[in-house]
């Protein structure tokens, strides 16, 4: 039984929930004959990979559906080897080379050669270009992304590369200005809530609008946690009630819980404790900037207008110094020790303001 | 160079002829020419520091040198040892004699048996001259020796026996493996081997083998395989060959020695191929403890710099599974060393070939705190600074001036945590220089102390000079690259501050060292500062500490841990490298993946069926249900630090806290030692007698 994220994604441009006009687009420019790069961005769960794997089929038909998964093997100059998997049809192939960390140049150049190497067979009834998906661009070295873009121009007449990413700032203008930009707006609640209804329709449960509406609001916008998070309450409860809760991942309630630690107590020994946790989180792969986000999202909860401002910027200063970072732990706490200070100033101030 | 090896030559050769014009050479030189001395003793250092590197287990692979002493000195033994017989059959067969000579860590030894083939020559060391020959002649402490003494007679006497009927005699179900760490010149040698000898039993030891060379040319390498005598085979198979038949065959007697039933086997210098890859090691021992029934020692030197040996070979896994009895010695006492030294040095100038006067008590024992425990180097002083023409050398005066100040400085920084110079700045400079010329050792701070120097420290408006100048050169003492340090320090510093607001401030200096250094070109450059900007940046933002300095009574004692990061940050790699293998075909992105799709598999029940992928589940979207998931892993004092040391020390850490509550008292005794005035003599020998009943938890 595979999950409904992936049993229920439309596979056609007509299919698209939403975005139609831009889905219209994107079918003729593959029906226009000239296709050129393309950088798809937009925040995660909007369904770029979702609009991209229904281009792919509207350029070569039902045969992109057939996937594989494949363990390619590189070897970098210093004759390291670097070991990728890869998903690939006859027609494309997807990687994410930001697997590979640093060495993800020379993935990109040959991986991109090897493919641009091949012509397609039967070009005359079919496009005479091959499409490389190169997920997770904006998390590219700077070294590989001045790579692709030297590749991007050389092989362009045999393949196109579908860039996917986040957010654009990370990717060198260089890149951005060889590709059409498709930004993929993330769903509307509405919307996301209409989508939640159809698939238990198709599921043949029944999805009450209110609870349907309640996801939507908790999945931030995200599709593919919506829908998660409505098969999740599937599991929890049925028939669905519509006041009942929406699970959330475990991880997300330890983080809401350390926060909580940290508003209800400022001291070193807390900290201790709270470090402890963070800890207990970054072994479970939560990545320091997600729990850095997740802690400020509680944390400003708690706090008074003026208080916002200043936590906000000693998160957005932390978080910067974390991304550049190598040790992320440090700037956790450092982030951590400045509210618990700001916070413990604040009330001190406020309880001397009352005497 | 040259003059360097005949040196080596002279030392361990015993009495050869053409000897004689080369100790002239050291005679020769005019006495008053200071640089010349200079130059002799360091060159006489380097003697005995390769001696040394010979004698601490062979962890450097230094072959060359070995190499050329034992090919010079005994073209015979060198033949013998490149076989894999090299079996230390008796102490005194006289091939071995040699051997024995080169690695006895004795203190006192009569003049061999069949002395009369050797003149009288000083040019022994009297480190082999006066080995051990009884019990009563080691240094090393009573508790310690009856330790391995009882280890030795419960692991000797009983034999290791199925039967086959099902009645068990004796029977053991596990083979007895000790292992003796503790630093270089202790005496853990020496222990066993009078030991040894006391118990009537035999030792074979394991000597790494000389490389055989190919003096045949290689054109006939088609049939190499039969060309007679020139097959050589790997260490490694010459070590799994020593000990299947040091195991299995007694001594042959042809000696005329009376061979006897019990044996042990002594494995100190190990093939250096499993520094490489300790898992070929293991896998050996592993075999030999399956078949083996005679009872293995091996002997571990700490070290204070790189990966520890101990660890890399013997690592808390293995020591449990195969039971190994891990016996660790500490530094030779200074009472006992000193005591050592005078009656080697009187019997020297009575029975010597040259005169000298003893040396003054205070001489013996600066010697002896200056060798930080170690006997063997003692002795080495000892001798050279008995030697006639070094007589006159300036320490000996330097050390009667400032006799005081040396005795303070050098037993901080050798027996109570090498801690704090800031007192006598100026004074421990020279002092210290004094103390190298006479063959003390370097000293390196362990860890446990480097980091007990910072955040123990008191941040004294009047110390701030000598802070500045003093902790960059922690960070370099503790063998540490900054990054690694800062981590430790982070680590730990939390549970030194009271201070919400000081929290705060090193919190950011700690971010802020940790930015220093984003940059990966210049990354080398700016560790150290880094490591500055954290260490300063703790000491000078704890206002709490500075307040309670004023007191005199610092906080308890916080034991140290080691750093989390690394542990933490290598679990989660492996967590995010599992979770893409085996939940390849969801194909997202590492973060989607992560904190999307397997915390909702687990709540969805989906089934998944691949089992690997159920556990991994279930182990990765399980946070731990207490409250504050615990601690590290805590510091021992005598740690060093691998990058991968990431082995519990469960058993350990009883023992360790011990030991770390010893070293509060040690630390906090020396901060304020460093504030109070110099003590009177009396007053010092009580600390020391302290010290000793302190270090041997008597």
């Amino acid at each position: 039984m595979s999950l409904w994220v992936d049993k229920h994604r439309p596979n056609s441009l007509q299919k698209l929930d939403y975005h139609k006009e831009q889905a219209s687009h994107l079918k003729k420019l593959v029906n226009g004959g000239d296709f050129p790069h393309l950088l798809v961005y937009g925040p995660s769960g909007a369904g770029k990979k979702t609009r991209i794997m229904c281009l792919l089929r509207e350029l070569y038909g039902s045969g992109v559906e057939k996937l594989r998964i494949e363990q390619n093997t590189f070897t970098t100059p210093s004759n390291k080897k670097l070991e990728i998997s890869t998903i690939s049809s006859n027609y494309h192939i997807e990687v994410n080379p930001s697997d590979v960390g640093n060495n993800d140049r020379v993935v990109i150049q040959e991986l991109i050669k090897t493919v641009a190497q091949v012509n397609q067979l039967e070009s005359a009834s079919q496009k005479d270009f091959k499409v490389v998906i190169l997920t997770e661009v904006d998390r590219l070295s700077k070294d590989a992304q001045h790579a692709l873009r030297r590749t991007m121009e050389k092989y362009m007449a045999t393949c196109r590369l579908i860039l996917c990413c986040n957010s654009t700032s990370k990717v060198i203008p260089a890149i951005r200005s060889r590709c059409l930009g498709v930004r993929v707006a993330a769903p509307t609640i509405d919307e996301i809530a209409q989508i939640l209804q159809n698939t238990c329709k198709k599921e043949s449960l029944n999805l009450p609008v209110d609870l349907a509406r309640k996801i939507a609001e908790k999945s931030n916008r995200n599709l593919r946690r919506a829908l998660l998070m409505s098969e999740a309450c599937r599991v929890q409860q049925y028939p669905f009630s519509p006041d009942q809760e929406v699970t959330e991942p475990d991880w997300e309630l330890y983080l809401k819980e350390t926060a909580g630690l940290i508003i209800q107590q400022q001291s070193p020994k807390r900290l201790l404790e709270v470090r402890a946790r963070i800890y207990e989180l970054l072994t479970h792969c939560i990545p320091p900037d997600v729990i850095i986000r997740g802690l400020l999202q509680e944390l400003i909860t708690n706090c008074d207008g003026q208080l916002k401002c200043e936590v906000v910027e000693a998160a957005a200063y932390y978080e910067h110094r974390l991304q550049l970072g190598q040790k992320a732990i440090y700037h956790l706490e450092a982030f951590i020790a400045k509210f618990m200070a700001i916070y413990k100033r604040f009330f001190e101030e406020g309880i001397a303001d009352l005497f | 160079m040259k003059s360097q090896k005949t040196l080596v030559n002279m030392w361990t050769h015993n009495g050869a002829s053409g000897v004689q014009s080369e100790t002239i050479d050291l005679t020769y030189s005019p006495p008053r020419n200071d640089k010349k001395r200079r130059r002799q003793n360091s060159e006489l250092q380097s003697v005995s520091s390769k001696k040394q590197a010979q004698w601490v287990s062979s962890a450097f692979g230094d072959f060359g040198d070995f190499a050329d002493v034992s090919t010079s000195t005994q073209g015979q033994k060198a033949k013998n040892s490149s076989r894999s017989k090299n079996v230390t059959s008796k102490p005194d067969n006289p091939l071995q004699q040699a051997q024995q000579i080169c690695r006895g860590a004795g203190i006192e030894r009569g003049p061999p048996k069949n002395s009369k083939r050797r003149p009288q020559n000083d040019m022994e060391l009297w480190s082999d001259k006066y080995a051990p020959k009884s019990q009563s002649d080691l240094a090393v402490h009573k508790k310690k020796i009856s330790e391995v003494e009882s280890w030795l007679q419960v692991h000797l006497t009983a034999k290791r026996k199925v039967n086959i009927i099902g009645f068990f005699v004796e029977y053991y179900s596990f083979l007895p493996i000790a292992l003796l760490t503790g630093p270089a010149g202790v005496g853990k040698t020496a222990t066993i081997k009078v030991l040894a000898k006391e118990l009537k039993c035999d030792i074979k030891e394991w000597i790494n083998p000389i490389a055989t060379e190919y003096n045949k040319d290689f054109q006939n390498m088609s049939d190499f395989s039969k060309v007679e005598g020139y097959t050589s085979e790997s260490q490694l198979s010459q070590f799994q060959q020593f000990l299947l038949r040091a195991n299995k065959y007694n001594n042959l007697g042809i000696f005329g020695e009376e061979s006897c039933s019990k044996k042990l086997i002594l494995v100190e210098d190990f093939p250096n191929i499993f520094f490489r890859d300790a898992s070929l090691f293991h896998d050996i021992i592993r075999k030999y403890s399956k078949v083996g029934s005679c009872p293995l020692i091996f002997i571990v030197s700490d070290s204070t710099s790189g990966e520890s040996n101990e660890r890399l070979l013997f690592p808390k896994d293995l020591q449990q599974q195969l039971h190994i009895e891990n016996i660790s010695f500490n530094p030779v006492a200074l009472t006992s060393m000193t005591k050592v030294l005078t009656k080697i040095a009187q019997v020297e100038s009575s029975q010597g070939t040259h005169k000298f006067t003893v040396p003054s008590r205070n001489v013996i024992e600066s010697l002896a705190m200056s060798s930080a425990g170690d006997i063997r180097g003692a002795i080495n002083a000892l001798q050279f600074a008995c030697l006639k023409d070094t007589g006159d050398l300036t320490w000996g005066s330097s050390v009667k001036e400032n006799k005081k100040s040396i005795k303070k400085s050098s037993s901080k920084d050798n027996f109570k945590g090498k801690m704090s110079k800031e007192k006598s700045c100026e004074t421990s400079a020279s002092v210290e220089s004094d103390l190298a010329a006479i063959g003390g050792r370097d000293t390196s701070l362990f860890l446990f102390r480097a980091l007990g120097k910072v955040l123990y420290c008191k941040s004294k408006y009047w110390t701030w000079t000598i802070i500045e100048t003093t902790y960059d050169d922690v960070v370099e003492k503790s063998h540490l690259s900054g990054d690694y340090f800062s981590a430790y320090l982070h680590q730990n510093y939390l549970e030194f501050y009271s201070e919400l607001s000081d929290v705060e401030r090193a919190a950011d200096y700690l971010s802020d060292s940790d930015n220093l250094t984003v940059e990966w070109a210049s990354r080398s450059v700016l560790q150290q500062y880094a490591a500055a900007v954290a260490t300063r940046g703790l000491i000078h933002s704890n206002s709490a500490r500075a307040r309670f300095s004023s007191g005199g009574s610092g906080l308890g004692w916080k034991p140290l841990h080691k750093p989390q990061w690394y542990s933490v940050m290598k679990q989660a790699r492996q967590n995010c490298d599992s979770a893409r293998c085996l939940f390849k075909n969801y194909a997202k992105p590492p973060e989607v993946l992560q904190t999307e799709i397997l915390p909702y598999i687990s709540l969805i029940n989906t089934t998944l069926h691949n089992p690997g992928q159920i556990a991994f589940i279930q182990d990765i979207c399980k946070f731990s249900s207490s409250r504050f998931p615990g601690r590290s892993e805590k510091l021992d004092e005598k740690d060093v630090v691998p990058e991968d040391s990431l082995e519990t020390d469960q058993q350990q850490q009883s023992v360790s806290d011990l030991k770390k509550v010893d070293n509060e008292l040690k630390s906090d005794d020396t901060i304020t030692n460093s504030q109070s005035k110099v003590k009177t003599g009396a007053e010092e020998e009580g600390e020391e007698e302290e010290f000793v009943i302190e270090e041997f938890d008597d």
